[in-house]
């Protein structure tokens, strides 16, 4: 076999820190071959992205590195800055994570792309930015002339991606490491980037850093296990994903939730027209939440609604599980608080068991707060970091059961622990003390305690670990199943959807798109903006992957101060035609009982 | 930008318009007047000071009537000092104020900042800690402690340069001045540039430069440097306004006739005219000095622009 590209031997990362030493990697080794694409997956923790960083000399200041790195036979690892500045950016590049805190706010992206090209290549001005031009149309950067000078931030999260993916490319490196280039992305957007990331293999030699297993999927040939510092498991892409040796490759494995699968149990035989009557715990009419905003026109600014949430009406049922799912920016969000309260709606009622919500006193609203309880997306800004878990979880008691004696009290927060898996000696810590699950479990046990009858759900694992994420979802089944709580389940990840929900609506910029039972929903998803959604997803199935056709959706989310006229969704349909600008479609019902807002579905 | 910071020099005239009100009210709150203080004063002739300079016309009338002339540009004729109006009072100590001010803020900013950059990028070295001990103890001692001992050791005891006075603002006359001005300035500047340094060169966007291949002075030079400025931006604004109006301190040790010893001598005599006056120049200057700091905070950073 030809010399390696990069060869990594006996790579160790240590921190040093006030609580004593970190030891991140722990003697890693692998070899990088021209043509190679291979990816290193693991969950945060696992040491992956130090590695990444040992590799290239950016580790922190109080890091200590020993071992081995050789690029092209040069020993690099902790070589001085000046040697590693003529590998780095011309060589060797790198994809960080959020594209948002990568790319230096205040400059120009042309100046950030030139400085690269001036730098390794000693062209001049001219010609460093007809490079840069041409780059930026590789990476599919649309109007790359007025993009080039313009500032990050004025450009969407998948734009600023794409920049940080063509500064990588400016000097046609050996070797491109990624590191978790996606995570900050939206399920379109990363659909869009990683179909990017396909074409780039010919190019150039690729590393992936990844938590997620769908990602390597489609994409790379190698893989590398890493748990705790160490390389677990390596092999070609089919061997890990079909045949893994591993336990914690298998656990990996298994806390994805494959979409080509069904769930074990069959959701409670409820149809997209549940909650229809007149009983439904909640019912939500053409609300509406529109936030001004001022925009600058010429000299004078005027306001304009944001049109956060535009016309939405759902039920929810006793016991039920709706999830609402979009992407960012959909208004999902926003529904969930005007749903709660906790922000003011522009039009529409919200009548929660026949009583309209809306036209409440803030004390009469407070009184129905006991039977509407929330768990927020991050579980640690949501505690508060000055109480005890314990007096978070009895705060609810303290409001609604003032009569209740402290010996009750104590033995309700008990139990409450119990139910989440939690021991009773946690009770006196700090939600600092505690993993992002375990602060998790705490949100969900203060949100249970009064025994709500409905409960909404923010992105409740969006922030979590693959293997955390799983258990999580398993106790709130349980905990629903125990006490017959309704859920309303916001999340951008379908496939999370998929397991917990027994219907779900698909949102898109303040509109609903379409509402269906689950399974009709996956198996015969009938808007184009769902099916879109579902074949973004990144399966961690070697054949599902293969076998899919993708919808690769062009296009970001327009801007919904000015929504387009119509169907909000037509700018990016695949096969919008004349009648969608000029028609809002009404919802109709399909055969398999799923409702859809489209005129050609 | 432009119509951004017209906008501005709008709101700045009901600003200052409610500042002369309230200061001129509170002054004529104080007890006393401006005549208390001469020696064995008849009545009559008091009460005839009092008629030639409008004193004796009702409150709100007198309010009106100030109002009118400053409208026209006119400050109006000092209380205390025979003969002199306001405006040639302050156009006499202005200069000298802001003369020594401005270069007391120039040597600050230099060093301060060049302080905070070095400490910053030696953190936790000998260096850094040298550095901000020395800072702690500049932002600790006052000037009226450190002007006297640096006329001491460079006036008296080494007899290098002049003891007190103004000369013109002859350059061996303003050293003593400025240095025990700048002192403070030096060691405030030098720990904001410090955090603010270290705070940004913890940024993704840092690592990312780095990641480029460039030499580390330039990331620093045009990556790190412009938002560790912003901070110190925003310091000077008001530490411009207050040291070209002067420092009664610094003035009295060194006998400059600048206007800080005209501001606090107009309080004492109860110059109702001169605390007017300087207080609409020190709350224009303040204003226009936000202004400007704002402004070049657009230039810094461009989200701030857009909004």
């Amino acid at each position: 076999m030809s010399t390696p590209l990069l060869a990594c031997e006996d790579l160790r990362v240590r921190f040093q820190t006030h609580a004593g030493t970190v030891d991140a990697v722990n003697g890693v080794g692998f070899e990088i071959h021209a043509g190679d694409c291979v990816g290193i997956v693991g969950e945060s923790g696992s040491g992956k992205t130090q590695t990444a960083m040992a590799l290239v000399g950016l580790l922190a200041d109080n890091a200590v590195a020993s071992g081995s790195v050789r690029f092209r036979q040069e020993e690099i690892l902790n070589a001085p800055a000046e040697r590693l500045n003529r590998i780095r950016g011309r060589r060797v590049s790198m994809v960080f994570q959020d594209p948002m805190a990568s790319l230096t706010p205040f400059m120009r992206i042309g100046a950030q792309l030139c400085e690269v090209l001036r730098q390794h290549s000693g062209m001049t001005r001219e010609e460093a930015k007809a490079r840069a031009l041409e780059v930026l149309d590789i990476v599919q950067i649309p109007e790359p002339r007025r993009r080039f000078g313009m500032y990050p931030p004025e450009l969407s999260g998948g734009q600023r991606q794409r920049v940080m993916i063509a500064q990588a490319l400016l000097c046609e490196p050996d070797l491109l490491i990624a590191d978790e280039p996606t995570t900050a992305l939206d399920l379109t957007i990363q659909a869009q980037i990683l179909d990017f990331f396909r074409s780039l293999k010919k190019r150039t030699t690729i590393v992936i850093i990844t938590h997620d297993l769908g990602v390597v999927a489609g994409l790379c040939d190698r893989v590398l296990v890493m748990q705790a510092g160490c390389i677990v498991e390596r092999g070609t892409i089919e061997a890990i994903f079909n045949a893994s040796k591993h336990p914690y490759t298998r656990t990996l494995l298994a806390a994805l939730p494959r979409q080509d699968t069904r769930p074990q149990e069959p959701p409670q035989g409820l149809s997209s027209e549940t909650g229809a009557g007149s009983d439904a715990l909640l019912r939500v009419d053409d609300l509406k939440v529109h936030f001004p905003t001022r925009v600058q026109d010429g000299l004078r600014s005027r306001t304009v609604p944001l049109r956060a949430v535009d016309g939405v009406s759902f039920r929810v049922a006793e016991g039920e599980t709706v999830g609402i799912v979009g992407e960012s920016g959909c208004g999902k969000s926003t529904l969930s608080r005007a749903v709660l309260q906790l922000i003011g709606s522009t039009g529409g009622r919200i009548v929660w068991q026949g009583e309209d919500l809306s036209g409440l006193s803030r004390k009469a609203m407070n009184e129905r707060r006991r039977d509407l309880s929330v768990v927020f997306q991050d579980p640690l800004s949501s505690l508060n970091p000055r109480m005890t878990i314990g007096s978070i979880i009895a705060e609810p008691l303290r409001r609604f059961h003032r009569e209740m004696s402290r010996k009750d009290r104590d033995a309700a927060v008990l139990n409450a622990l119990r139910d989440v898996g939690l021991d009773r000696e946690h009770r006196d810590r700090y939600p600092h003390e505690f993993s992002g699950g375990q602060c998790q479990r705490v949100s969900i046990a203060r949100a249970m305690i009064l025994k709500p009858r409905l409960l909404i759900c923010d992105e409740p694992v969006s922030s979590l670990d693959v293997s955390t994420r799983r258990q999580t979802i398993e106790l709130l089944k349980d905990l629903q199943e125990k006490h017959g709580v309704s859920i309303i389940f916001i999340s951008h990840d379908l496939s999370v959807v998929r397991i917990v929900c027994d219907r779900v609506l698909v949102m898109y910029l303040g509109h609903f798109v379409e509402i269906a039972d689950r399974n009709a929903l996956f198996e015969s998803p009938s808007h184009p903006y769902t099916q879109a959604l579902i074949s973004a997803i990144p399966v961690p199935d070697l054949a599902a992957q293969r076998q899919a056709e993708r919808i690769i959706l062009s296009g970001e989310l327009p801007s919904p101060t000015a929504p387009p006229s119509g169907c909000v969704f037509r700018t990016r349909c695949p096969i919008a035609t004349d009648l969608c600008g000029e028609q809002e479609p009404e919802f109709r019902t399909l055969d398999n009982g799923a409702r859809v807002a489209c005129h050609h579905a | 930008m432009l119509s951004y910071a017209l906008r501005r020099l709008l709101v700045a005239v009901p600003t200052l318009f409610v500042i002369v009100t309230v200061s001129f009210f509170l002054i004529r709150v104080a007890p006393g007047g401006p005549f208390d203080l001469i020696p064995d004063l008849d009545p009559a002739a008091a009460e005839n000071l009092r008629k030639a300079y409008d004193l004796d016309k009702p409150l709100v009338q007198q309010y009106g009537n100030y109002l009118l002339r400053l409208a026209n540009g006119d400050l109006g004729p000092s209380l205390a000092y025979r003969d002199r109006n306001v405006a040639e009072l302050i156009s006499e100590g202005l200069p000298v104020s802001a003369q020594l001010g401005l270069t007391a803020i120039a040597v600050g900013l230099f060093f301060g900042m060049l302080c905070g950059i070095v400490a910053a990028l030696r953190k936790n070295t000998a260096v850094d800690f040298t550095i901000m001990a020395i800072a702690m103890t500049g932002v600790a001692i006052p000037t009226f402690v450190t002007a006297p001992l640096l006329t001491l050791f460079f006036g008296l005891y080494l007899g290098w340069l002049p003891l007190s006075g103004w000369n013109n603002g002859q350059f061996a006359h303003i050293v003593l001045p400025v240095v025990a001005l700048a002192l403070p300035t030096i060691a405030g500047i030098a720990r904001i540039t410090r955090g603010s340094m270290l705070e940004s060169l913890n940024a993704d966007y840092v690592r990312t430069a780095r990641a480029k291949g460039l030499p580390e002075w330039k990331v620093i030079a045009r990556h790190v440097l412009r938002p560790a400025c912003m901070p110190v931006v925003s310091y000077l604004g008001p530490a411009i306004a207050g040291a070209m109006t002067g420092s009664v301190v610094i003035e009295t040790i060194f006998g400059l006739p600048g206007i800080g010893r005209a501001f606090v001598e107009g309080a004492l005599n109860r110059d109702y005219s001169l605390i007017l006056g300087i207080v609409i120049i020190y709350a224009t200057l303040i204003i226009l000095l936000n202004l400007l700091a704002d402004v070049i905070y657009g230039y810094l950073d461009p989200r701030v622009r857009r909004k």
